[in-house]
């Protein structure tokens, strides 16, 4: 905190009467806890109860019985689970790990004076705001049997016989990916743009004068300098990998035979498929404790109490 | 870029002629630009096509004919009208219901001090990792419940609580930034503090407001999961759900007409985004800023 912020939280402390206590922040963050005890607490409480329960009669409205941990059993001895899970890992490269190098490498270059720098920020972020459930569709016209990509690898024959990407165990899910790094790496970009644009300007003329190598700029200079920016992405990458649901219910649905299937498309059909509403509530809460354990490995090997 | 741009961008250096360097970093920003640029292209180029041209390999690079015949047609196998007017509906409702409850909760947090305020705002940023589909099931219950079940309203009231953490996360840090003089000069003036909140506050956060609800209004727009689960009727779908659901009838017979729809679909978010593009990027670069 600045000492100016210092002087002004101390100045407002000698100037309440401390014994008395003030109500007005209270009182404009009462809305916001109001819809989030009900719209967010009180379903988090509840699936925590239902993960502990077994739906027996039909429906979700349904009577329901105490089983202990055996929700958590099932959705742990699920191979299904693992298979979703080590996709998940995979799928996290086209989420996090790709777009976040393509993303910096296009920050470096666009910071490094080119014209337009503008205009060409805004352009490779247009893909952020296209509706994901488009950008699932076009890519998978363009990735069919008879499709842009199959047209291009034939023309300068690459291949002979065109390759069925979304039917393929192989390539579903790096299909997948394509669509999720096109959609990311604007998003990723502009967020370290930012970072980038705060660097102080000197520190690079001095390190410039004193002949160190661009590399040796990069490693010691740009990217300590970057590790909030680098941080907020990763955190945003791993939750939203985890999150990431339309992607592949659009473009695979999953399959072929669970190829593509990750955590997020794979507990849909736990809970909304198979109606198996406790062991999709189990599942939840393994989803939100791996999101939670995640963020805080990421904060934490960061070194950052920056966030 | 335009090629006057680059034209000048290459004479313009201090070389006074290119580098390697230089070359390769124009190559490289190039084909970002061919890599965004070439699906966009091909939706539209895709819903300009008549039948015929669907489906041939190899596919015509440029539509010829071009014709704007599959967006009659498309436009006629649906309420694809409600469908944007549902998802304007849902959108502005989510925007204004997010804003409405962020905007005080983050003064709340950002100018005064008081106990409890770090560990409220540690919440605030712990309710940002919650993978909302977990949520699903709970909130479903509860929405029918109160009988909200396959309406706009609930989805709205969902969207609005997602969207909160957020919008107190990004307007938290517009208010820090704002000079403290102001509003304590309104204070010991005996100013009512709904008037500096609503007088002085607000018209001195407006850029921000409005670069927080536009992200708001594209993402809910573009959401898909809730929106599927919660509106079951066919009159309330969004525009998402009215496009897969097209897309599972139709499946891969009519691409022209689903592409036709999908561009316009993309369009008004497209639109929003290049009329204000500098508050959608100082809205995403406040992020880093935290």
């Amino acid at each position: 905190m600045s000492i100016t912020g210092l002087q002004n939280r101390i100045v407002r402390r000698l100037r309440f009467d401390r014994s008395e206590i003030d109500w007005k922040p209270y009182l404009y963050l009462l809305p916001a806890f109001v819809m989030i005890a009900v719209f967010l607490a009180y379903p988090l409480v509840d699936t925590f109860i239902l993960s502990f329960q077994e739906v027996v009669t039909l429906g979700i409205q349904g009577e329901k019985r105490w089983v202990g941990l055996a929700n958590y059993e099932a959705v742990l001895t699920d191979p299904l689970f693992w298979r979703s899970a080590k996709n998940t890992i995979i799928f996290s490269f086209g989420m996090l790990v790709i777009p976040l190098f393509l993303g910096l490498g296009l920050a470096m270059v666009i910071n490094r004076g080119i014209k337009g720098k503008s205009s060409l920020r805004a352009l490779i972020f247009v893909p952020v705001v296209v509706p994901i459930v488009v950008a699932g569709i076009v890519f998978s016209w363009i990735l069919s049997p008879n499709g842009l990509l199959n047209w291009g690898l034939t023309a300068v024959g690459l291949i002979e016989r065109p390759i069925r990407f979304l039917n393929s165990i192989e390539l579903s899910l790096p299909s997948v990916m394509l669509m999720v790094v096109w959609k990311r790496t604007g998003y990723y970009m502009v967020i370290l743009l930012a970072g980038l644009q705060g660097l102080p300007n000197d520190v690079y003329e001095a390190a410039k004068i004193m002949g160190k190598s661009r590399w040796a700029m990069f490693r010691y200079i740009t990217l300590p300098l970057l590790k909030p920016a680098i941080l907020i992405v990763v955190v945003l990458g791993i939750i939203d990998s985890l999150r990431a649901f339309a992607h592949v219910y659009v473009m695979t649905g999953g399959g072929p035979s669970n190829a593509s299937e990750i955590l997020s498309t794979h507990f849909y059909k736990v809970a909304f498929s198979y109606f198996n509403f406790g062991k999709g509530a189990a599942y939840g809460f393994i989803l939100f404790g791996m999101a939670l354990v995640l963020s805080v490995i990421a904060i934490k090997l960061s070194g950052g109490s920056e966030i | 870029m335009s090629v006057a741009d680059r034209l000048t961008g290459f004479l313009d250096t201090d070389q006074g002629g290119l580098t390697l360097a230089q070359v390769l970093r124009y190559i490289a920003v190039l084909i970002a630009v061919l890599f965004v640029l070439i699906p966009l292209y091909w939706m539209v180029a895709t819903s300009l096509k008549d039948a015929a041209q669907i489906g041939v390999f190899p596919p015509n690079l440029v539509p010829d004919p071009a014709t704007l015949e599959p967006y009659f047609e498309a436009w006629d196998t649906g309420p694809w009208g409600q469908y944007f007017i549902n998802t304007v509906i849902v959108s502005s409702g989510a925007t204004i219901g997010a804003l409405a409850i962020a905007t005080p909760a983050a003064y709340a947090l950002a100018r005064f001090d008081f106990p409890g305020s770090n560990p409220i705002y540690l919440l605030f940023m712990g309710l940002l990792m919650i993978p909302a589909q977990i949520l699903l099931i709970p909130l479903y219950n509860l929405l029918a419940n109160l009988g909200l079940v396959d309406t706009r309203l609930g989805l709205i009231l969902v969207y609005s609580t997602f969207f909160l953490a957020f919008s107190v996360f990004l307007l938290h840090s517009f208010m820090t930034n704002l000079p403290e003089s102001l509003e304590e000069a309104a204070r010991i003036g005996g100013v009512p503090e709904w008037k500096i909140f609503g007088k002085v506050i607000l018209p001195l956060v407006k850029p921000g407001l409005t670069a927080t609800g536009m992200l708001i209004f594209v993402f809910t727009w573009n959401e898909f999961l809730f929106a599927l689960t919660i509106l079951q009727s066919e009159e309330l779908y969004t525009i998402s759900v009215g496009l897969q659901s097209f897309q599972g009838i139709h499946g891969a017979t009519m691409y022209n007409q689903l592409f036709a729809m999908s561009t316009l679909a993309t369009l008004p978010v497209v639109i929003l985004f290049a009329l204000f593009s500098d508050k959608f990027i100082e809205g995403i670069a406040g992020l880093e800023m935290q």
